[in-house]
């Protein structure tokens, strides 16, 4: 685009660091899910399906048909490299490129702030801010999602 | 409902209803109680309809209240003659998810958008002048690079092609604050000269550039532009962000107000019409609303999914405070008056010159309709601010006559070939107050962090809360914002 004063090769050394960083933690990640993720109780479960009605326009869940949806199922995405669904081809250049895979760290923070960890993604989402939300939001996934990591 | 020992079935097996034993000046022990929501919600528009349906699916109870007589507020359908005309929202962007979900889901169906911003000539003063001649033309007082930019085009070229942000969401934040500032200073910082800022000024209804903010405008752009991105085709080559949009969007198949009926029939019988709130009272852990009819309300949480210009006639206690007050009160909307032509000859092929045109006179945007078939049986023209002000001060049938007439005064060879199918002013009724909220310049980024936020148990929604959507999407999302923000606290 014309005259753009954008900062857009500083985004993108702040992608890349932070999506190292996101590499690093992978082992944390793993020990940090040994906790079961399908015991959430009733409240849990409604607090889940409301956080996750902010996702739903966008993206199927479970096994249902995505047809029609903007982005791609989320059915299976825990353990899934980023942009990298067979069945989506509609992906963001930056999305397809990034180099993490999705598990309970880098998806809380990737619901933190989208742009920040793939800046020029085309979800548009402009994140959590409530960490307790993001956290109910990303046991909700695992939960409907049935994703082994 | 029981309550006082009598209860409003009961009242009503004697056939005495709620408004008539307000009107008796019963004790209040005998009166119905007022009926008791989770949620009410103000305004029928896509953003309360939005949240209603997402609400009613979560399993809350809700009641939303219209002041006017049908759903849809800014998404209208109006039969003129024998055509059908969207006089509110009628694009549909390529990225608006929630609108192609809802639409997906209850079967409305979506088809190619209509090309209303079909190529342009120019018309300044008395002289119309082709697209392919602007450049070279004398009435062409531009300077430099600008000369080859159509008018219509000079506000893309220097506002929505030069949004300095590239996520969805810089506009709110810190880094926005250097761009706080007005079109007029920023057009000024652009080197525009004074023709240019002249064009864009009339295409802006002839509103002051000096108090309106920019950051409105690059949100716009930045997530247009993100949109585009997807669509490498020729167009982008030839064709500014306006005439792309037109091509790449989607309709509702029938008219807009296909997709609002049919949420308002999902919303069902807790849909009021013909319920204009006067007044909420937030007091004991509960919100009592005041209708206008004498009738009450009673609800856990409040959705107000109204316009400012609309909002800040409903009496609030305690009343809003801050940026929020000054935000209600003060946001100004800009209106939209149109007049609707159908086309009985092809004129453009008489003079060889656009059908559609750009005018510095009193209409603003004369606009061919290109139908997805090919079709172009439609004309509209529409004016904004100070021109749909001037428009708006005649009486509708000689709104209709003038245009007719000033059309044929700077393009004879429409004489003849038009007919007035009817007008449409959105500062008439009590829908909308405007067409379009504006933003003050060195106020904006304030108001756009505050200005929704709650007041205790009432949420607010719509359009002019847009985050990081367009129009329609805008408005889905705000509503969709508002109601999980509640459904957390009634549903848990």
């Amino acid at each position: 685009m014309n005259g753009s004063l954008g900062t857009g090769c500083v985004a993108a050394g702040a992608n890349r660091t932070l999506q190292l960083m996101v590499l690093m933690l992978l082992p944390m990640a793993a020990l940090g899910e040994a906790e079961s993720i399908n015991d959430l109780s009733p409240r849990e479960l409604m607090l889940g399906r409301i956080a996750f009605m902010q996702c739903s326009a966008c993206h199927a869940a479970s096994g249902e048909d995505s047809a029609g949806k903007l982005g791609p199922s989320l059915y299976g995405i825990f353990g899934r490299e980023a942009g990298s669904s067979a069945s989506f081809s509609n992906y963001s250049p930056a999305l397809r490129d990034a180099e993490f895979v999705w598990n309970n760290e880098t998806m809380l923070i990737f619901l933190a702030d989208p742009a920040a960890l793939v800046p020029g993604n085309l979800m548009a989402f402009p994140g959590l801010a409530d960490a307790d939300e993001r956290n109910m939001l990303v046991r909700y996934l695992r939960h409907i999602t049935d994703g082994e990591d | 409902m029981l309550k006082e020992g009598i209860g409003r079935r009961q009242l009503l097996a004697l056939g005495v209803g709620g408004t008539a034993l307000a009107g008796l000046g019963l004790p209040l022990r005998l009166r119905a109680a007022p009926e008791r929501v989770d949620v009410a919600i103000v305004g029928a528009g896509l953003a309360g309809l939005n949240a209603a349906i997402i609400l009613k699916e979560l399993g809350a109870s809700v009641r939303v209240l219209e002041a006017s007589e049908r759903p849809g507020g800014r998404c209208f359908t109006r039969d003129m003659r024998s055509h059908t005309v969207n006089v509110g929202a009628s694009q549909i962007g390529t990225n608006y998810a929630r609108i192609n979900d809802m639409c997906r889901r209850l079967d409305v169906k979506l088809g190619p958008g209509s090309h209303i911003n079909a190529p342009y000539a120019a018309v300044m003063g008395e002289n119309l002048i082709a697209a392919g001649d602007w450049s070279q033309s004398e009435f062409n007082r531009t300077l430099g690079d600008e000369r080859a930019i159509l008018p219509h085009a000079l506000s893309d070229f220097y506002l929505g092609q030069r949004t300095p942000f590239e996520e969805f969401n810089d506009w709110r934040g810190p880094e926005a604050a250097e761009y706080d500032i007005s079109i007029a200073e920023w057009l000024h910082r652009q080197n525009a000269s004074p023709e240019a800022v002249r064009i864009i000024r009339e295409a802006n209804g002839n509103m002051s550039l000096s108090s309106q903010s920019v950051l409105r405008v690059f949100q716009e752009s930045t997530r247009a532009r993100a949109d585009m991105s997807r669509f490498s085709t020729e167009h982008r080559q030839t064709l500014d962000n306006y005439q792309i949009a037109g091509l790449i969007s989607l309709h509702v198949v029938g008219g807009t107000s296909n997709l609002t009926t049919s949420m308002a029939a999902e919303v069902a019988h807790d849909l009021r019409l013909a319920s204009q709130v006067q007044a909420i009272d937030q007091e004991l852990g509960r919100c009592r609303l005041t209708l206008a009819d004498g009738r009450f309300l009673e609800a856990d949480y409040v959705i107000v999914a109204v316009p400012f210009s609309t909002l800040r006639h409903i009496r609030f206690t305690p009343a809003l405070r801050g940026v929020q007050a000054e935000a209600v009160e003060s946001m100004t909307y800009s209106n939209q008056s149109q007049v609707w032509f159908g086309v009985e000859a092809p004129y453009w092929e008489e003079d060889g010159v656009e059908a559609s045109m750009w005018t510095d006179g009193p209409l603003q945007h004369i606009r061919q309709v290109i139908e997805p078939d090919g079709s172009r049986t439609k004309l509209s023209a529409i004016c904004s601010g100070k021109k749909a002000e001037f428009l708006d001060a005649m009486p509708a049938l000689e709104r209709g006559e003038f245009a007719l007439r000033e059309i044929e005064r700077i393009r004879p060879s429409t004489r003849g070939k038009l007919e007035v199918l009817g007008v449409h002013s959105w500062n008439e009724g009590i829908v909308a107050g405007g067409c379009s909220h504006t933003l003050p310049a060195g106020r904006t980024l304030e108001w756009v962090n505050n200005m929704g936020e709650p007041h205790g148990r009432i949420h607010f929604a719509g359009e002019h809360l847009r985050r990081i959507e367009l129009g329609m999407e805008a408005a889905m999302a705000s509503g969709e914002e508002a109601a999980i923000g509640i459904a957390a606290k009634v549903l848990t």
